[in-house]
This record gives C-alpha cells, structure tokens and sequence, in this order.
C-alpha cells in the first residue's frame, strides 16, 4: 500500500469502527474491502418497490414470547 | 470388536440396545477408547468428555434395563459442534475470544439430544467462528480428514464430519451457513442434512449470520440421518426464524422406491457456471443412471446462475456476521486467526442499501428457484466441486474451497443435503446434493435412501480406522 492508500483505507476502517488494525490487518481489511465492493457492484440494482417485501417486519403473539422477556 | 461398534449406524445401535443386546455403557467406553487411539491423528474432537458420557450412559442403561427404553437416541452417542452451547462446558467457537466462555445452559438441539437420553461424547472441532478456517493459527488444532490425514475434511463442522467418518461417534451437529454440514459430509464421505431454514432451532447456537444459520443432523446413513432430524426438528417461539410447521416423521418416505420421483438435474451449477473435477461430474452421471434405473424422471433443469446466488448469499453473510463481531474486530483483532479476522472484515464495508439490496435480490432468486422445480420433487447437483486438498497447501484450499453448489440453498433456505457418491482414483471422497422444497426433508430421504442402498458407499470405511489399526 502507497501512504496514501494507507491513509484511505485507515479512514474506511475508522469509520467502520475499527481503529486499531495494525498495518497487516488494515492490509486485511482493504483486500476485503475491495472484493466486496465487487460483489455489490454485480447486486441488481432494478428491483421495483414491489420488492421491499423483503424488509416485512413480523411480530408475535405476546403469548409465544415465552421468558425472552 | 472396537471397530465394529465404532461403526454400528444410529439404526443397528439402538436395535441393539433397545433388545439388551448391547449395553450403551460398553458402545460409550468403546468409542471413547478409539478417540483415544485415533483422534490425535484427526483433530475431531476440542473437548472430550468421559466423566458426562459415562455418567449418561450409566443413566440410559439402568432406565433401559427397568424397561423405559426412550426411543433411537437413547444411550446413543452424539459429538456437539462446537459453537452449540452444553451448559457448564466451554463454548468456543474454537477460537481465543471465546476460549473461556463457559455456557450457562443448554441450546435447545442439545436438552432435546439430553431428553431423549444421548450421551454426551465431547465438542467438536470447527473453523473459528464456523468460518475461519481451516487454520493452523488457533488455540486447537484443525480437525484432519480420515480418508488421508494431510487433507482438510471441509468445514465448518469439521470435526462433525471427520468423527463420523473415523468411526468415532454415529451422530453429530453440525451448522450451516454457506455449507458448512454439507461440506465436511462431502469431503468425509458421511450424510448431511441442512433442514429448511426454520425447521430445527438455533437458539444457543452461537450465530454466524441469522438469516442464513441452520442447524442440522450429520451421519454415516440416510435413514440415521432422519430419525436425527426427528429428534431436531420442531418449533421455537424464541428463535425468531423458526418455523411453525407441524413435526412429521421424515423417515417415512424411506423404502417407498423412486417409481414416478421427478428430479431436475442442475448439471449447469457444476459444468458451465463453474467446471467441476471431472471425477465429480463422472459421479453425478453415474448417480443419474443410477436413479434413472430406480424408476425416478431425471431431466436437467436451469436454475438461476451461480453467481448470482453467490454474490447475495456472500453480502448479506458479510454484513450480518461483522454486526455480530464488529465489538471483538474493534477491541481484539489480533485474537482472531488470520483466516477468520480476514473473513470477518470483508463485511466492514457493506452498507445499509447494499444488505437492503441483497435481501430484495433473495426474494427474487428464491421464487425463480422454486418457479424452476415446481413439477419436480428433488433437484440433484453437486455439493463440493473438488475432492479434499491438502491442509497445508493454502493456495489449493483457497482455489478449491469457494467451488461449490451449496450457498444457493442457503440463499433459498431448502432443505439440502450431500452425501456420498464414489471415491476419486486416489480414494478420496466425492459427493452429490439433493435439494428438496421447503418442508419436504422428507422426499429427500426417499430419494438419498434409495440411492444409498442401489450404491452402499456408506459401507467404504477410511484407511487405518479399523480394528487391527487401532
């Protein structure tokens, strides 16, 4: 990595949260990052709003809860 | 005499047990004296545990002798996965971060094994996190392939699937998120069942990705596999993904025959998607023949493309997985194996509408994939692309490991299971995958049945885990 892919990908990493990656693991991380930045490149990105269906939400009967409570 | 108990199916076992034949006290010492003499070569087991089994089994007999004989279960042997709480014994995702964590009680999969009067044998070995892996950088050994020990046996149930296939337990857990039951059942030559998303529960399971965690039932035969699934399977209202669906028995299909059984043949997912080793291609043809003369309609059949699966199921993994250890990756990074932090890490930069995205995508590829079988019963495909490599060469494991058809069930949440379908030249275990409809474990049992008794590939043992090598 040149100094400022460093800086970049130590700035990605921060804002995920992880700010004590030594160097091998923000090397880590950046191989991550770049495969699925990859993979979300290749999601559909068509989907008709018919499709939110997906974020359904689904509550149960307080009875079934059991001691989750 | 080692050998012949540590081989005794789930079936023949309880037979013997239930008609006094065999004491379940002798079936436990005899397997725990050949995880003494064996697993140091394998690596199944993190944690054995005599003092529990024998206690348990010493119960079993003494209720069987008085005449309170439970069911297929009892007095049996079973090894846990170890991401799947025993209360009082360490859960530890055969990881540092959690090499300490003690579970407080029992996940719901085991108090059923303990009610239905199982003995305990032990934890069995993993990747770390059911995903790191297999690495030589943990707190535990990785468990190592009975058919030849210098070969990774899948994963992550790993030490699930080589502690069957080394005779050294007739039942096991194991979990599955992109495959991981249906892995190590490949590459070990054993039966494994991922039940329908929901079937069976994971609570006390420690989650990899919760909308794509499953539990479920490995084995050396078909039939032990149902009668495990038996036991597993049922509703939980504290497990927000289980299914309410009424418990049926799935061995009740079994010996019904194949006459009429419509299969679709998914040859796509390993020839022109991805190219499968000839060997394993070879094998499902044969397999074909083979159900083809059971009386069963073959006819190939085009599911969406792998990829497509692959990127969705990889992504909501990814994301859901780095919620779960984002604190660990934070605070401890250098606690994970390389392998693990580095799987791990990949869903760091997954944001919001990405994971929206592929959950929308998951509806989609879930109703093309059930539009294409709906006049079939089954689909056949393959499991793992490859036979095992060696343990040590990383580049072949990291080639080899991500070749396979399982992930797109894990994206549709159906049942599928692998099971074995030959062996390799060089004597290494190859595979084959059912897929059944949601809720219809059942028919893939009819089918696997049949298979495995037109074949007996089940009968095969690995080099050196018979008696006079022990």
């Amino acid at each position: 990595m040149t100094p400022s892919e460093r800086d970049k990908t130590k700035e990605r990493a921060a804002a995920a949260g992880l700010s004590n990656l030594t160097d091998a693991q923000l090397a880590e991380f950046a191989a991550g990052a770049k495969s699925m930045d990859a993979l979300v490149r290749r999601l559909p990105k068509d989907l008709g709003g018919a499709d939110e269906m997906a974020l359904v939400f689904r509550l149960t009967p307080r009875a079934s809860l059991g001691d989750r409570r | 005499m080692s050998a012949e108990l540590g081989f005794l199916s789930i079936v023949a076992a309880s037979e013997l047990i239930r008609t006094k034949k065999l004491s379940p006290v002798e079936l436990t010492k005899a397997l725990l004296a050949r995880i003494e003499a064996l697993d140091p070569k394998f690596n199944a087991f993190i944690r054995v545990t005599p003092d529990i089994a024998l206690a348990a089994a010493r119960v079993a007999e003494a209720e069987i002798t008085a005449g309170g004989w439970r069911g297929v279960m009892h007095g049996m042997p079973f090894g846990l996965k170890d991401i799947i709480d025993f209360a009082g014994l360490p859960t530890t995702c055969h990881s540092k971060i959690l090499a300490q964590n003690v579970a407080k009680s029992d996940s719901v999969v085991t108090t059923k094994l303990k009610a239905a009067g199982g003995v305990p044998m032990g934890k069995l070995s993993t990747h770390e996190f059911a995903i790191g892996g297999p690495s030589l950088d943990l707190p535990w050994p990785p468990a190592r392939n009975p058919w030849n020990r210098d070969c990774h046996p899948g994963g992550s149930s790993s030490g699930s699937g080589a502690a069957l296939a080394a005779g050294l337990l007739p039942a096991a857990l194991g979990t599955d998120t992109g495959g991981s039951i249906r892995n190590p059942a490949s590459m070990c030559a054993v039966v494994g069942l991922k039940p329908t998303y929901g079937r069976v529960s994971r609570r006390g399971v420690f989650p990899l990705s919760n909308s794509l965690d499953h539990v479920g039932p490995m084995t050396r035969t078909v039939r032990d596999n149902a009668l495990l699934l038996n036991l597993l399977a049922g509703f939980d209202a504290q497990d927000p993904g289980s299914a309410d669906e009424p418990a049926i028995d799935f061995a009740r299909d079994i010996g019904k025959g194949l006459k009429g059984v419509r299969i679709g043949l998914a040859r796509h997912l390993y020839t022109d998607d991805q190219m499968a080793h000839p060997e394993q291609v070879a094998a499902i043809d044969v397999a074909v023949d083979v159900l083809a003369r059971l009386g069963a309609e073959v006819r190939e059949i085009r599911l969406p493309p792998f990829d497509d699966y692959m990127v969705c199921c990889r992504i909501i993994l990814g994301a859901e997985s780095f919620a779960i250890h984002r604190r660990w990756l934070a605070e401890r990074p250098g606690d994970y194996g390389a392998y693990g932090r580095q799987r791990l890490l990949n869903g760091a930069t997954i944001t919001a509408a990405d994971y929206i995205d592929a959950l929308r995508q998951r509806h989609r590829l879930t109703h093309r994939t059930l539009e294409a079988m709906a006049d079939l019963d089954v689909v056949l495909t393959a499991s793992s692309l490859d036979p095992t490599c060696r343990i040590d060469d990383l580049e072949a494991v990291a080639r080899t490991y991500p070749r396979q058809a399982r992930q797109p069930f894990n994206v549709t949440g159906q049942p599928a299971l692998a099971m074995p379908a030959g062996f390799t030249t060089d004597g290494l275990p190859l595979s084959l995958q059912l897929v059944g409809h949601p809720f219809d474990e059942a028919m893939i049992y009819r089918v696997a049945a049949a298979y495995e008794e037109a074949t007996r590939w089940c009968d095969r043992r690995p080099p050196g885990v018979c008696e006079a090598d022990v």
